[in-house]
């Protein structure tokens, strides 16, 4: 499929801003999605002044994952004290929330704000903290549930938007996320919204054709605030396209890793206890080597790629392997229908964006620590499912004859 | 002419209570130093001077974090001091860190290491002649930087060595410093079944 850009008159200031402005003119309910990143930084600064000069109100949703910057949660009460005059409300939410955590095969998973454990840092007062403040939140649901749902509950049957700072240029899903001719759209001239899978909800993405340039030279021109995180990072020598501030432990987000260790070391210290990995991903991470297989993909000479792939998961301890091995049966069975008996052991472009399959792929996404197989094209398993799920797939693996004993 | 002289010092030191022959020790060695043909290279004088007297500088930039803070005092603890504080005299008989601080923090404070240190350092100091603070500066940062990255391939092969002379993960990750993930990985990186050998079995199943 190739989708071609068209350019606009407008620049994507004037353009976002008449984005903004029809989506607060046509929502009565909007949320703002914030990270104290620099994306959605713009977002809420635009959204705010547009929300003023309108008469209107809208709310926020921050999801704080424990694991952060000092420097973004100062951040973001700044943002939140400034915008009071037209914020509904602010769901400053820290609640337990389950990642996936990209150190680590012993603890494949994270979850923030985890009861018992010795977090990290301490939720400000405001922060919702209790279970039973959102209807729909399931104790140590995956992050991906929670936004879903908490989309859904927010229109609560009625039309909402939920404005997200995403931009197309940040990666090829994001782009897709934005150019797919399959989603719904609010309306054809409206590429920039999408239907939420259930419900009443829409994701509006009004700066989606930023790209980071865009975004320095608005901070730049009008002198407003952002995360000093970022000036820190430049000082650090970090690519302005590596900026990213979330959250800190995804196979994309622990390239910023060992910015903890410099910026924050006492957090880091606390983080090194708290997160397994967090201690060798500040050696590694950040850096194209074999070690997460990122940009350098080495196996060993005297195996294939297959058979590198069995010695990882073999070598695993035992749960994480399990839970690789359900994925790639799925996927090798997929493939199977479709009349492919066997995928190749390598085969060209078959370790870039687009899911194209071989072993070699499938050994990227095991030193890539993916837990969740996105790059054999899964999403995240729910939480409360997960073990019906696991045990079901364990079961078929036995009856197709895939990744179970006897091979 | 030596052997004379020899004898003659293992005296004296023998007579001397340890603060004396520490200072008396020093003072040999200084001598030593102005007629070593090594004489500036500051290594060649190596001083035990009173921890008091050692004082971190103002602008250091290096941060350790704990999990390499462990891995530093194993390392004095196992090895000992391997290498002197490096130091600038900036006072007569006072010393500002160049390089070591870590080091000699925890040589200061640790009691295991007070005990065996006598509450003394070991130092090395820079030449007199450049000691401005730029200078003492730069120094500082080249101490820091000048230094290699391990590389994975060679660190995996360390990991094989041990782990085939019987090392287990534990072991290794607490002697080298590594967590359990890393520990694993080059493990892993190496590709050789051999290495699992002693992980325990995967659990049985059966079908109803």
């Amino acid at each position: 499929m190739h989708i071609q850009k068209q350019i606009l008159e407008q620049d994507v200031l004037e353009a976002s801003i008449e984005r903004i402005t029809w989506t607060l003119e046509n929502f009565s309910k909007v949320c703002v999605s914030f990270s104290g990143g620099k994306d959605s930084s713009i977002l809420l600064n635009l959204t705010a002044q547009i929300a003023r000069k309108h008469n209107k109100k809208f709310s926020v949703l921050f999801i704080d994952w424990e694991a952060q910057f000092n420097y973004t949660i100062t951040y973001v009460e700044q943002m939140r004290v400034d915008f009071q005059d037209v914020i509904e409300r602010f769901y400053w939410v820290a609640l337990p929330l389950t990642t996936q955590n990209g150190l680590s095969q012993f603890s494949p998973t994270w979850q923030c704000w985890e009861p018992g454990a010795e977090w990290v840092r301490q939720p400000p007062e405001h922060a919702i903290t209790q279970p039973n403040t959102l209807s729909f939140y399931e104790q140590g649901m995956t992050f991906e549930a929670f936004v879903g749902k908490f989309a859904d509950w927010f229109a609560n049957n009625r039309p909402a938007a939920m404005l997200i700072g995403i931009r197309a240029d940040e990666s090829y899903n994001r782009f897709m996320s934005i150019a797919s001719a399959r989603k719904m759209r609010f309306a054809d001239d409206k590429p920039w919204t999408t239907a939420a899978p259930r419900g009443h909800a829409w994701y509006v993405y009004p700066i989606y054709d930023w790209k980071t340039a865009d975004i320095w030279t608005w901070f730049g021109k009008t002198k407003t605030p952002y995360n000093p995180l970022y000036d820190l990072m430049y000082q650090a020598g970090v690519p302005a396209r590596y900026m990213r501030i979330c959250e800190p432990f995804g196979p994309e987000q622990r390239q910023g890793l060992w910015l903890y260790h410099v910026i924050e070391p006492e957090r880091w210290a606390i983080m090194c206890e708290r997160v397994s990995g967090v201690s060798s991903g500040g050696i590694y991470a950040g850096q194209d080597n074999q070690f997460y297989g990122h940009r350098k993909l080495l196996k060993p000479d005297h195996l294939s790629w297959r058979e590198y792939a069995l010695l990882l998961l073999d070598s695993m301890p035992e749960q994480t392997a399990e839970h690789y091995r359900n994925k790639i049966a799925v996927y090798l069975r997929w493939y199977e229908k479709q009349g492919i008996s066997s995928i190749p052991d390598t085969q060209s472009n078959d370790a870039g964006a687009k899911d194209i399959p071989s072993w070699r792929r499938i050994c990227k996404v095991l030193l890539n620590n993916d837990y969740w197989c996105r790059a054999l094209s899964f999403s995240p398993t729910k939480t409360s499912t997960y073990q019906r799920y696991h045990d079901r797939i364990a079961l078929k693996r036995k009856e197709w004859g895939i990744l179970c004993n006897s091979n | 002419m030596q052997q004379q002289l020899m004898q003659a010092l293992d005296d004296f030191l023998n007579t001397l209570a340890v603060e004396e022959r520490i200072s008396a020790i020093n003072d040999f060695r200084r001598l030593l130093h102005e007629h070593s043909p090594f004489s500036d290279q500051p290594v060649d004088c190596v001083l035990w001077v009173k921890s008091s007297k050692v004082s971190p500088n103002d602008y250091n930039p290096n941060n350790v974090a704990p999990p390499e803070k462990r891995l530093l005092l194993k390392s004095l603890e196992a090895d000992g001091f391997t290498q002197p504080i490096v130091v600038q005299e900036d006072t007569p008989d006072h010393f500002e860190i160049v390089d070591g601080f870590h080091r000699h923090e925890l040589g200061k404070t640790r009691a295991s290491l007070k005990r065996q240190l006598l509450g003394y350092l070991p130092v090395t100091c820079l030449n007199r002649e450049r000691s401005s603070k730029t200078d003492r500066m730069a120094s500082t940062i080249r101490h820091n930087r000048a230094r290699g990255r391990h590389q994975i391939s060679e660190m995996s092969e360390i990991v094989r060595e041990l782990t085939r002379s019987g090392w287990d993960e534990e072991r290794i990750g607490k002697e080298l410093g590594m967590d359990s993930d890393e520990v694993l990985r080059l493990k892993q990186i190496n590709g050789l079944t051999e290495l699992f050998a002693g992980r325990r079995f995967s659990r049985a199943w059966t079908v109803k």
